[in-house]
């Protein structure tokens, strides 16, 4: 992790007497992507607004750039950019209008919205008004609006929910990009997939806390169980087993199994994200 | 606040008036409101008489014609041209005075007059404008009337009539809808489809868009207002002043429509208030339209403080300096509603975050 783009510590939020987040730590360094994970309700809205000044922590303190959000809202929205996950387009602007209109919000003096359009496959449609786009296309101008300040800190909503594969891929490779370019991502997704492509480093949080944070690798490793899944024909039958790769008859087991004739295919097998997050939390992601 | 970023918004919302159909709608209402008034109250389809007049001589009875409010003269040079034009219901009737015309009548003669009426003209028209001719050829002579009419007054001698006293109802009914309407309904609009939390996540400030909204209000409900007061014939010598008062009403509208808009959640919540609150907004102009009820009841209600001043300066044709007090009490409403307005819009903030 290189300097600190996000540094939260200790943050809490309640709505009344409904705790949201109970006193969360975690930073995020320059360039690197965050995969944030939890089930609805664990409270990932609720640290998203409060990192990006919506909400002033109850609690704690919340700093972007080595500024205290709370005290400088402004300053810190200035040098964000946030794809919600609501599509909160002027759908009577056409895309381009709306770059435009946001670039000029932030003051973007000598934007090029056609670039943008270009980069997110929208350049032949910039003219189109926003209510004649599909739900696709419409995700991919979110990006490009999170976009127009060349922000430090983006922050995504599940900035692929619901798109096909084609236009899924085209945003995580904008994402890659952007982290490339130095800028620090904030990722809240369902897609566990997504996650671990993509992240750096992912946290779970699930009733307000953070239950684990760490490289993917590292999470499968500390709580996922390796195993080899082994598939074979005997007297005719096709059978299949696991193989934990972690116990003391492990080598017996492979040996036994890589010397058969009936052997038809062997395959390692790791822990996914969410294994591990039911795991950890006793609940799924959704 | 930063007037770049107010401007900004300012911009884009008058950039998108002409895509929404409230906008259009707004605009179009006062036109449609004062021709159907005036198709009910008279004037357009109860013109004044209109006779044409062909005199070959120097007859002093086109000038007295020409002097009479209600009718409308028309000098024509040919009889032909004439008898054409009341054939075709241009004209009313048509009168044709010979060379010493006016001089024969008061040796005595009896010299020939022709009078054209238009079969299709109406007969109230047709009978307007043959007692007025009898009556000048009368004077003319000058003999006495046959008879002595006594004029009698019913009613109160200094009452306006019902169409002059529904010009700050129309005013009110422009500026009004335009002055909150607008800056309420793209509020809740903004507010339903999330594009304010898009907004209000840039450097610009929830008093900048607030301030852009109400200038868009301002400027309709100004404009609107302005062009209901012109073709309703409200304008005064004092036109400075006419436009003070709508300015008045515009602002205070544009402040209830932002309060409105950042209270109330969505767009049928908005019609239901509009349709329960309508009653305070309009019951001074209500209440000038029947001058037999008080009309101090009128100065409970704070729209009084604009259209009391609109009514005492197209009815009266007073000067702003005669209605300054009130207008000066309707600048303070504004004033108040506009801080309130600054409060309601920092809750509406937190609670759009806390959503």
């Amino acid at each position: 992790m290189g300097d600190s783009a996000i540094k939260v510590d200790n943050v809490r939020y309640s709505y009344g007497k409904t705790l949201a987040v109970d006193g969360i730590s975690f930073q995020v360094g320059r360039g690197e992507i965050l995969g944030f994970l939890g089930p609805n309700g664990a409270g990932k809205s609720t640290t998203i607004k409060m990192l990006t000044g919506m909400l002033t922590p109850q609690g704690g303190k919340v700093e972007l750039f080595g500024l205290d959000v709370s005290h400088n809202r402004k300053e810190v929205q200035a040098r964000i950019g946030v794809c919600f996950e609501e599509k909160n387009l002027y759908l009577n602007m056409s895309g381009m209008e709306n770059l435009i209109f946001f670039a000029r919000l932030f003051g973007m003096k000598g934007y090029d919205p056609r670039e943008a359009l270009k980069r997110v496959g929208l350049s032949e449609r910039g003219n189109d008004r926003v209510k004649r786009y599909s739900k696709g296309m419409r995700q991919r101008l979110m990006v490009a609006r999170a976009l127009v300040n060349t922000p430090d800190v983006l922050f995504l909503d599940e900035p692929t929910n619901g798109l096909d594969p084609v236009s899924s891929r085209a945003i995580r490779a904008i994402i890659q990009k952007e982290s490339e370019r130095g800028a620090a991502v904030f990722l809240t997704t369902h897609d566990m997939n997504e996650a671990d492509q993509l992240s750096d480093r992912v946290a779970f949080i699930n009733e307000g806390l953070i239950v684990a944070m760490d490289t993917p690798e590292n999470l499968k490793l500390q709580h996922g169980t390796r195993s080899v899944r082994v598939r074979m024909r005997e007297n005719g039958d096709v059978s299949e087993r696991v193989v934990p790769l972690d116990t003391a008859d492990t080598g017996e087991l492979l040996k036994a199994a890589v010397g058969s004739p009936g052997l038809m295919t062997i395959h390692t097998e790791e822990a996914t994200l969410e294994d591990i997050f039911v795991k950890l939390t006793g609940r799924g992601l959704t | 606040m930063s007037v770049r970023k107010t401007w900004q918004i300012f911009a884009r919302d008058v950039a998108m008036g002409p895509r929404t159909m409230m906008v259009l709608w707004l605009i179009v209402f006062p036109l449609l409101i004062t021709f159907v008034v005036r198709l009910v109250f008279g004037d357009l389809i109860d013109p004044s008489p209109r006779v044409g007049v062909v005199d070959f001589g120097s007859s002093s009875i086109p000038a007295a014609l020409e002097a009479d409010d209600g009718i409308d003269l028309t000098i024509v040079n040919r009889v032909a041209e004439l008898q054409e034009m009341v054939e075709t219901n241009e004209l009313d009737a048509g009168l044709v005075l010979d060379a010493g015309f006016d001089a024969a009548v008061q040796r005595g003669d009896l010299p020939n007059l022709r009078f054209f009426v238009g079969g299709e003209s109406l007969a109230s028209n047709r009978i307007v404008l043959a007692v007025t001719t009898i009556d000048l050829i009368r004077g003319l002579a000058g003999e006495p009337a046959p008879v002595e009419v006594v004029t009698e007054v019913i009613g109160d001698g200094s009452s306006v009539p019902f169409q002059q006293r529904l010009v700050p109802m129309l005013v009110l009914l422009s500026v009004a809808l335009a002055g909150i309407f607008l800056p309420a309904a793209s509020l809740i609009q903004d507010k339903t489809t999330h594009t304010i939390d898009a907004v209000l996540i840039t450097p610009a400030q929830v008093g900048d868009y607030f301030v852009a909204k109400g200038m868009v209000g301002f400027l309709l409900a100004f404009g609107v207002g302005v062009i209901t007061l012109l073709i309703n014939g409200g304008f005064t010598a004092y036109v400075g002043g006419n436009l003070l008062v709508v300015g008045v009403g515009a602002l205070m509208s544009v402040q209830i429509g932002l309060i409105l808009g950042a209270a109330i959640k969505d767009i049928q919540t908005m019609f239901t208030v509009w349709k329960g609150g309508g009653i305070i907004l309009f019951a001074p102009a209500v209440l000038f339209l029947f001058p037999t009820v008080p009309q101090w009841i009128a100065k409970i209600f704070p729209t009084y403080y604009f259209l009391g001043p609109l009514y005492e300066m197209t009815v009266n044709a007073v000067s702003v300096a005669d209605v300054a007090l009130d207008l000066a009490i309707g600048v303070a409403i504004s004033i108040a509603l506009a801080g309130l307005a600054g409060i309601v819009a920092r809750r509406m903030e937190k609670r759009l975050a806390a959503a």
